[in-house]
Protein backbone atom coordinates (compact mmCIF):
# COMPACT_ATOMS: atom_id res chain seq x y z
CA UNK A 1 0.00 0.00 0.00
CA UNK A 2 2.93 1.99 1.06
CA UNK A 3 4.85 1.60 -2.30
CA UNK A 4 1.49 2.12 -4.60
CA UNK A 5 1.31 5.57 -2.87
CA UNK A 6 4.66 6.70 -3.39
CA UNK A 7 4.95 5.56 -6.68
CA UNK A 8 1.75 7.34 -7.34
CA UNK A 9 3.64 10.83 -6.36
CA UNK A 10 7.24 9.83 -6.67
CA UNK A 11 7.12 12.28 -10.08
CA UNK A 12 5.24 15.23 -7.70
CA UNK A 13 8.08 14.57 -5.09
CA UNK A 14 11.08 14.39 -7.16
CA UNK A 15 10.07 17.79 -8.93
CA UNK A 16 9.50 19.19 -5.52
CA UNK A 17 5.45 19.80 -6.20
CA UNK A 18 4.62 17.77 -2.71
CA UNK A 19 2.93 19.50 0.05
CA UNK A 20 4.93 18.59 3.07
CA UNK A 21 2.68 15.89 4.77
CA UNK A 22 2.83 13.81 1.63
CA UNK A 23 6.27 14.63 0.99
CA UNK A 24 7.42 13.61 4.34
CA UNK A 25 5.42 10.32 4.00
CA UNK A 26 7.19 9.85 0.65
CA UNK A 27 10.39 10.06 1.86
CA UNK A 28 10.03 7.72 5.25
CA UNK A 29 8.82 5.10 2.97
CA UNK A 30 12.15 5.96 0.54
CA UNK A 31 13.86 5.22 3.79
CA UNK A 32 12.92 1.44 3.94
CA UNK A 33 11.50 0.64 0.66
CA UNK A 34 14.76 0.04 -2.22
CA UNK A 35 12.41 -1.43 -4.64
CA UNK A 36 11.05 2.47 -4.75
CA UNK A 37 14.33 4.44 -4.10
CA UNK A 38 14.89 2.22 -7.85
CA UNK A 39 12.51 3.45 -9.22
CA UNK A 40 13.46 7.28 -8.02
CA UNK A 41 16.68 7.12 -9.31
CA UNK A 42 15.31 5.40 -12.25
CA UNK A 43 13.33 8.93 -12.31
CA UNK A 44 16.18 10.44 -11.90
CA UNK A 45 18.44 9.20 -14.60
CA UNK A 46 15.73 9.95 -17.32
CA UNK A 47 15.32 13.05 -16.36
CA UNK A 48 18.67 13.91 -17.02
CA UNK A 49 18.52 11.56 -19.95
CA UNK A 50 16.00 14.10 -21.28
CA UNK A 51 17.83 17.10 -20.02
CA UNK A 52 21.14 15.71 -22.02
CA UNK A 53 19.57 15.23 -25.19
CA UNK A 54 17.01 17.57 -25.77
CA UNK A 55 19.58 20.80 -26.51
CA UNK A 56 17.98 23.92 -26.23
CA UNK A 57 17.93 25.36 -29.56
CA UNK A 58 18.03 29.11 -30.08
CA UNK A 59 15.45 30.88 -32.29
CA UNK A 60 16.33 31.76 -35.56
CA UNK A 61 17.67 35.16 -35.92
CA UNK A 62 15.64 35.90 -38.90
CA UNK A 63 12.78 34.97 -36.62
CA UNK A 64 13.53 37.20 -34.13
CA UNK A 65 13.97 40.57 -36.95
CA UNK A 66 10.93 39.45 -38.64
CA UNK A 67 9.01 39.71 -35.47
CA UNK A 68 10.73 42.92 -34.12
CA UNK A 69 9.94 44.77 -37.63
CA UNK A 70 6.32 43.57 -37.93
CA UNK A 71 5.48 44.56 -34.29
CA UNK A 72 7.17 47.96 -34.97
CA UNK A 73 4.77 47.99 -37.91
CA UNK A 74 1.73 47.34 -36.65
CA UNK A 75 3.02 49.37 -33.50
CA UNK A 76 3.57 52.56 -36.17
CA UNK A 77 -0.68 51.55 -37.13
CA UNK A 78 -1.72 50.88 -34.29
CA UNK A 79 -4.03 53.84 -33.01
CA UNK A 80 -4.65 54.53 -29.90
CA UNK A 81 -7.56 56.95 -28.54
CA UNK A 82 -5.77 60.06 -29.45
CA UNK A 83 -4.88 58.91 -33.06
CA UNK A 84 -8.20 57.61 -33.49
CA UNK A 85 -9.59 61.16 -32.73
CA UNK A 86 -7.04 62.74 -35.11
CA UNK A 87 -8.03 60.54 -37.74
CA UNK A 88 -11.71 60.77 -37.43
CA UNK A 89 -10.98 64.84 -37.75
CA UNK A 90 -9.23 64.40 -40.19
CA UNK A 91 -11.45 62.45 -42.45
CA UNK A 92 -14.20 64.63 -41.36
CA UNK A 93 -12.57 67.64 -42.66
CA UNK A 94 -11.57 65.73 -46.31
CA UNK A 95 -15.38 64.75 -46.21
CA UNK A 96 -16.56 68.74 -45.71
CA UNK A 97 -13.75 69.76 -48.36
CA UNK A 98 -14.40 67.47 -50.94
CA UNK A 99 -17.87 66.15 -50.69
CA UNK A 100 -20.05 66.96 -53.93
CA UNK A 101 -23.74 65.16 -53.46
CA UNK A 102 -24.14 62.39 -56.65
CA UNK A 103 -25.10 64.35 -59.85
CA UNK A 104 -28.71 65.00 -59.73
CA UNK A 105 -30.92 64.71 -62.88
CA UNK A 106 -31.49 68.10 -62.83
CA UNK A 107 -27.20 67.96 -62.98
CA UNK A 108 -27.31 65.30 -65.67
CA UNK A 109 -29.70 67.57 -67.86
CA UNK A 110 -27.73 70.55 -67.04
CA UNK A 111 -24.30 68.78 -67.82
CA UNK A 112 -26.14 67.77 -71.15
CA UNK A 113 -26.95 71.27 -72.70
CA UNK A 114 -24.24 72.99 -71.51
CA UNK A 115 -21.94 70.70 -73.63
CA UNK A 116 -24.18 70.68 -77.00
CA UNK A 117 -24.24 74.57 -76.84
CA UNK A 118 -20.61 74.39 -76.83
CA UNK A 119 -20.16 71.95 -79.77
CA UNK A 120 -22.53 73.50 -81.34
CA UNK A 121 -20.98 77.10 -81.07
CA UNK A 122 -17.14 75.67 -81.72
CA UNK A 123 -18.13 73.61 -84.53
CA UNK A 124 -20.35 76.17 -86.07
CA UNK A 125 -22.84 73.82 -86.42
CA UNK A 126 -25.57 76.34 -85.11
CA UNK A 127 -28.61 74.58 -86.05
CA UNK A 128 -30.82 72.44 -88.76
CA UNK A 129 -33.47 74.48 -89.88
CA UNK A 130 -32.17 78.22 -90.83
CA UNK A 131 -35.36 80.39 -90.72
CA UNK A 132 -36.50 83.13 -88.97
CA UNK A 133 -39.74 82.06 -89.90
CA UNK A 134 -41.39 80.51 -86.88
CA UNK A 135 -44.02 78.17 -89.29
CA UNK A 136 -40.97 76.67 -90.91
CA UNK A 137 -39.52 75.66 -87.93
CA UNK A 138 -42.59 74.32 -85.83
CA UNK A 139 -42.98 72.15 -89.18
CA UNK A 140 -39.57 71.05 -89.61
CA UNK A 141 -39.69 69.93 -85.56
CA UNK A 142 -43.14 68.44 -86.19
CA UNK A 143 -41.92 66.58 -89.02
CA UNK A 144 -38.64 65.21 -87.25
CA UNK A 145 -40.53 64.56 -83.77
CA UNK A 146 -43.89 64.37 -84.27
CA UNK A 147 -44.96 67.58 -82.23
CA UNK A 148 -43.66 71.05 -81.83
CA UNK A 149 -43.21 73.55 -79.85
CA UNK A 150 -44.81 76.73 -79.60
CA UNK A 151 -41.81 79.22 -81.34
CA UNK A 152 -42.59 82.71 -81.32
CA UNK A 153 -40.83 85.57 -83.39
CA UNK A 154 -38.85 87.86 -80.94
CA UNK A 155 -37.40 90.04 -83.36
CA UNK A 156 -38.95 92.85 -82.27
CA UNK A 157 -37.87 92.55 -78.55
CA UNK A 158 -34.45 91.74 -80.03
CA UNK A 159 -34.22 88.37 -79.99
CA UNK A 160 -33.44 87.41 -83.46
CA UNK A 161 -34.92 83.93 -84.16
CA UNK A 162 -31.90 81.43 -86.08
CA UNK A 163 -33.53 78.15 -86.83
CA UNK A 164 -34.25 74.99 -84.72
CA UNK A 165 -32.06 71.77 -84.01
CA UNK A 166 -32.47 68.20 -82.88
CA UNK A 167 -30.39 67.98 -79.10
CA UNK A 168 -30.59 65.29 -76.54
CA UNK A 169 -31.29 65.15 -73.45
CA UNK A 170 -31.01 62.30 -71.16
CA UNK A 171 -30.74 60.07 -74.36
CA UNK A 172 -34.30 61.79 -75.84
CA UNK A 173 -34.71 63.77 -79.20
CA UNK A 174 -35.63 67.47 -78.05
CA UNK A 175 -36.39 70.22 -79.84
CA UNK A 176 -33.88 73.07 -79.54
CA UNK A 177 -35.23 76.47 -80.65
CA UNK A 178 -32.46 79.18 -81.44
CA UNK A 179 -32.07 82.65 -81.10
CA UNK A 180 -29.40 85.57 -81.65
CA UNK A 181 -29.33 88.51 -79.31
CA UNK A 182 -26.43 91.08 -79.61
CA UNK A 183 -23.92 88.71 -81.62
CA UNK A 184 -24.31 86.07 -79.04
CA UNK A 185 -26.02 82.80 -79.87
CA UNK A 186 -28.73 81.22 -77.21
CA UNK A 187 -30.18 77.76 -76.98
CA UNK A 188 -33.51 77.00 -75.58
CA UNK A 189 -33.54 73.21 -74.97
CA UNK A 190 -37.50 72.39 -74.61
CA UNK A 191 -38.18 68.97 -72.13
CA UNK A 192 -41.43 67.92 -70.86
CA UNK A 193 -40.97 68.55 -66.91
CA UNK A 194 -39.28 66.01 -64.93
CA UNK A 195 -39.85 65.17 -61.40
CA UNK A 196 -37.88 68.31 -59.56
CA UNK A 197 -38.28 71.43 -61.11
CA UNK A 198 -35.75 72.74 -63.36
CA UNK A 199 -33.01 74.89 -61.80
CA UNK A 200 -30.36 77.84 -63.07
CA UNK A 201 -26.82 76.91 -63.10
CA UNK A 202 -23.71 78.99 -64.27
CA UNK A 203 -20.47 76.88 -65.67
CA UNK A 204 -17.63 79.15 -67.13
CA UNK A 205 -19.25 82.12 -68.34
CA UNK A 206 -21.98 80.25 -69.87
CA UNK A 207 -25.31 80.92 -68.18
CA UNK A 208 -28.39 78.51 -67.98
CA UNK A 209 -31.69 79.92 -67.14
CA UNK A 210 -34.60 77.55 -66.38
CA UNK A 211 -38.58 77.66 -66.40
CA UNK A 212 -41.43 75.56 -66.40
CA UNK A 213 -44.40 76.35 -68.38
CA UNK A 214 -47.09 73.97 -68.55
CA UNK A 215 -45.79 70.86 -68.30
CA UNK A 216 -42.51 71.55 -70.14
CA UNK A 217 -39.57 73.01 -69.07
CA UNK A 218 -37.27 75.47 -70.74
CA UNK A 219 -33.39 75.84 -70.88
CA UNK A 220 -31.94 78.66 -71.90
CA UNK A 221 -28.14 78.29 -72.78
CA UNK A 222 -25.93 81.56 -73.83
CA UNK A 223 -22.99 83.20 -72.97
CA UNK A 224 -25.61 86.31 -72.84
CA UNK A 225 -25.85 88.03 -69.99
CA UNK A 226 -28.06 86.70 -67.14
CA UNK A 227 -30.09 89.58 -67.45
CA UNK A 228 -30.87 89.62 -70.90
CA UNK A 229 -31.85 85.93 -70.51
CA UNK A 230 -34.41 86.63 -67.33
CA UNK A 231 -35.70 89.43 -70.43
CA UNK A 232 -36.02 86.42 -73.26
CA UNK A 233 -37.81 83.71 -70.33
CA UNK A 234 -40.17 86.95 -69.80
CA UNK A 235 -40.59 87.85 -73.58
CA UNK A 236 -41.24 83.95 -74.62
CA UNK A 237 -44.02 83.21 -71.89
CA UNK A 238 -45.73 86.65 -73.24
CA UNK A 239 -45.30 85.61 -77.07
CA UNK A 240 -45.59 82.37 -77.02
CA UNK B 1 4.01 57.94 -23.88
CA UNK B 2 1.83 54.56 -22.56
CA UNK B 3 2.40 52.93 -25.42
CA UNK B 4 5.93 52.87 -25.94
CA UNK B 5 6.58 51.99 -22.41
CA UNK B 6 4.07 48.74 -23.01
CA UNK B 7 6.50 48.15 -26.52
CA UNK B 8 9.65 48.23 -23.94
CA UNK B 9 7.99 45.53 -21.84
CA UNK B 10 6.75 43.53 -24.57
CA UNK B 11 10.39 43.54 -26.03
CA UNK B 12 11.49 42.48 -22.16
CA UNK B 13 9.19 40.34 -21.11
CA UNK B 14 7.94 38.37 -23.99
CA UNK B 15 10.89 38.66 -26.74
CA UNK B 16 13.27 37.03 -23.78
CA UNK B 17 10.78 34.10 -24.52
CA UNK B 18 11.36 33.57 -27.97
CA UNK B 19 13.77 30.94 -27.61
CA UNK B 20 11.42 29.07 -24.94
CA UNK B 21 8.11 30.03 -27.36
CA UNK B 22 10.64 28.50 -30.22
CA UNK B 23 11.55 25.44 -28.40
CA UNK B 24 8.07 24.22 -27.56
CA UNK B 25 7.08 24.69 -30.90
CA UNK B 26 10.00 23.05 -32.28
CA UNK B 27 9.18 20.02 -30.06
CA UNK B 28 5.82 19.89 -30.80
CA UNK B 29 5.47 20.21 -34.48
CA UNK B 30 9.36 18.35 -35.29
CA UNK B 31 9.66 20.95 -37.95
CA UNK B 32 11.84 23.59 -37.94
CA UNK B 33 10.02 25.37 -40.72
CA UNK B 34 5.99 24.84 -38.90
CA UNK B 35 7.57 26.11 -35.66
CA UNK B 36 9.24 28.98 -36.97
CA UNK B 37 5.77 29.93 -38.58
CA UNK B 38 3.94 28.88 -35.43
CA UNK B 39 6.37 30.56 -33.22
CA UNK B 40 5.79 33.93 -35.29
CA UNK B 41 2.33 34.02 -35.36
CA UNK B 42 2.19 32.96 -31.71
CA UNK B 43 4.08 36.36 -31.07
CA UNK B 44 1.87 38.19 -33.23
CA UNK B 45 -0.70 37.27 -31.11
CA UNK B 46 0.96 38.00 -27.49
CA UNK B 47 1.96 41.06 -28.94
CA UNK B 48 -1.93 41.87 -30.13
CA UNK B 49 -3.24 40.27 -26.37
CA UNK B 50 0.02 42.04 -24.42
CA UNK B 51 -2.16 45.02 -23.10
CA UNK B 52 -4.79 42.65 -21.55
CA UNK B 53 -2.34 40.47 -19.93
CA UNK B 54 -2.95 39.75 -16.17
CA UNK B 55 0.36 39.23 -13.65
CA UNK B 56 3.30 38.93 -14.64
CA UNK B 57 3.64 35.10 -15.23
CA UNK B 58 4.80 36.13 -18.85
CA UNK B 59 6.69 33.25 -19.94
CA UNK B 60 3.55 30.78 -19.02
CA UNK B 61 1.48 33.02 -20.48
CA UNK B 62 3.63 33.26 -23.56
CA UNK B 63 4.05 29.54 -23.85
CA UNK B 64 0.13 28.39 -23.44
CA UNK B 65 -0.38 31.06 -27.04
CA UNK B 66 2.54 29.08 -28.36
CA UNK B 67 1.14 25.58 -27.51
CA UNK B 68 -2.51 26.70 -28.88
CA UNK B 69 -1.09 27.84 -31.82
CA UNK B 70 0.83 24.08 -32.09
CA UNK B 71 -2.17 22.10 -31.30
CA UNK B 72 -3.95 23.97 -33.68
CA UNK B 73 -1.24 22.96 -36.53
CA UNK B 74 -1.18 19.65 -35.21
CA UNK B 75 -4.57 19.48 -35.04
CA UNK B 76 -5.03 20.75 -39.47
CA UNK B 77 -2.12 18.20 -39.73
CA UNK B 78 -4.06 15.19 -38.64
CA UNK B 79 -7.25 16.07 -40.35
CA UNK B 80 -5.06 16.56 -43.28
CA UNK B 81 -2.85 12.67 -42.58
CA UNK B 82 -7.14 11.40 -41.82
CA UNK B 83 -8.07 12.56 -44.99
CA UNK B 84 -4.78 11.42 -47.21
CA UNK B 85 -4.08 7.83 -45.42
CA UNK B 86 -7.24 7.23 -43.76
CA UNK B 87 -5.89 3.40 -43.16
CA UNK B 88 -2.56 4.11 -41.96
CA UNK B 89 -2.39 3.10 -38.12
CA UNK B 90 0.00 4.62 -35.36
CA UNK B 91 3.10 2.80 -35.35
CA UNK B 92 3.44 1.40 -32.17
CA UNK B 93 6.98 2.31 -30.55
CA UNK B 94 7.93 -1.08 -29.05
CA UNK B 95 8.41 -2.32 -33.06
CA UNK B 96 9.94 1.03 -33.91
CA UNK B 97 13.16 1.12 -31.17
CA UNK B 98 16.01 -0.16 -32.22
CA UNK B 99 16.75 -1.07 -28.69
CA UNK B 100 18.66 -3.46 -27.53
CA UNK B 101 16.62 -6.01 -24.95
CA UNK B 102 19.39 -6.69 -23.04
CA UNK B 103 20.93 -2.56 -22.78
CA UNK B 104 18.51 -1.69 -19.94
CA UNK B 105 20.34 1.32 -18.13
CA UNK B 106 19.93 4.69 -18.52
CA UNK B 107 23.26 6.36 -18.33
CA UNK B 108 24.19 3.94 -21.72
CA UNK B 109 21.33 5.75 -23.97
CA UNK B 110 22.39 7.98 -26.56
CA UNK B 111 20.70 11.21 -27.02
CA UNK B 112 18.96 10.17 -30.73
CA UNK B 113 17.25 7.41 -28.78
CA UNK B 114 16.03 9.57 -26.11
CA UNK B 115 15.03 12.66 -29.00
CA UNK B 116 13.49 9.52 -30.59
CA UNK B 117 11.24 8.42 -27.30
CA UNK B 118 10.16 11.60 -26.96
CA UNK B 119 8.69 12.30 -30.53
CA UNK B 120 6.85 9.17 -30.27
CA UNK B 121 5.29 10.00 -27.34
CA UNK B 122 1.46 11.65 -28.27
CA UNK B 123 1.44 16.08 -28.28
CA UNK B 124 -0.45 15.95 -25.08
CA UNK B 125 2.84 13.66 -23.33
CA UNK B 126 5.30 15.53 -25.45
CA UNK B 127 4.24 19.36 -24.31
CA UNK B 128 4.01 18.06 -20.30
CA UNK B 129 7.67 16.92 -20.41
CA UNK B 130 9.21 19.48 -22.59
CA UNK B 131 7.87 22.18 -19.83
CA UNK B 132 8.84 19.84 -17.01
CA UNK B 133 12.33 19.03 -17.64
CA UNK B 134 13.46 21.62 -20.30
CA UNK B 135 11.88 25.02 -19.39
CA UNK B 136 11.51 23.69 -16.00
CA UNK B 137 8.15 25.37 -15.45
CA UNK B 138 6.23 24.61 -11.70
CA UNK B 139 3.26 22.27 -12.25
CA UNK B 140 1.36 25.43 -11.45
CA UNK B 141 2.82 26.66 -14.84
CA UNK B 142 2.45 24.15 -16.95
CA UNK B 143 -1.35 24.11 -15.91
CA UNK B 144 -1.45 27.54 -16.76
CA UNK B 145 0.44 26.73 -20.22
CA UNK B 146 -2.03 23.50 -21.57
CA UNK B 147 -5.41 25.10 -19.55
CA UNK B 148 -5.77 22.18 -17.50
CA UNK B 149 -5.77 21.36 -13.45
CA UNK B 150 -2.59 20.72 -11.50
CA UNK B 151 -3.87 17.05 -10.99
CA UNK B 152 -3.66 16.12 -14.79
CA UNK B 153 -0.21 17.82 -14.71
CA UNK B 154 1.00 15.46 -12.03
CA UNK B 155 -1.16 12.50 -13.78
CA UNK B 156 -0.05 13.29 -17.25
CA UNK B 157 3.87 14.12 -16.48
CA UNK B 158 3.93 10.54 -14.47
CA UNK B 159 2.11 8.82 -17.25
CA UNK B 160 4.35 9.96 -20.16
CA UNK B 161 7.74 9.70 -18.08
CA UNK B 162 6.69 6.12 -17.77
CA UNK B 163 5.82 5.13 -21.04
CA UNK B 164 9.54 6.96 -21.73
CA UNK B 165 10.80 4.83 -19.14
CA UNK B 166 9.33 1.71 -20.65
CA UNK B 167 10.25 2.90 -24.71
CA UNK B 168 13.18 3.21 -23.55
CA UNK B 169 14.63 0.09 -21.57
CA UNK B 170 12.42 -1.81 -23.94
CA UNK B 171 10.06 -3.16 -21.26
CA UNK B 172 12.72 -3.68 -19.11
CA UNK B 173 11.34 -2.30 -15.93
CA UNK B 174 7.82 -1.93 -15.76
CA UNK B 175 5.93 1.26 -13.85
Amino acid sequence: VKCEFTRRLIDAYMDSELDSPNAIEVEAHLAECDKCRQILEARQELSKAIKLAAGYVQAPAGLRTQIRRETHIKRRFRFGPVTTGIAFAVGVVLVLAFWRPWPSEQDRIIGDVLSQHETSVSTGHLVDVASADPKIIQAWFSNKLGYSPSVPALNKEGFELVGGRLGLVQGHSVPVVVYAHKQRKIDIFITPSGESSATDADREGIHVRSWNDCGVDYRAVSNDTPSDLSNLHKEFLIHK
Amino acid sequence: LFRKELDEQFEQEIMRHLDAAYNLSLWLLRDPHDAEDATQSALYKAFRAFGRMRGNDAKPWLLAIVRNECMDVLQARSVRNRLEYPTEEILDFAETTELDPEESAMQTLDAQTVVAAINQLPPEFREVIMLREIEELSYREIAHVIGKPIGTVMSRLARARSRLQVMLTAGGECL
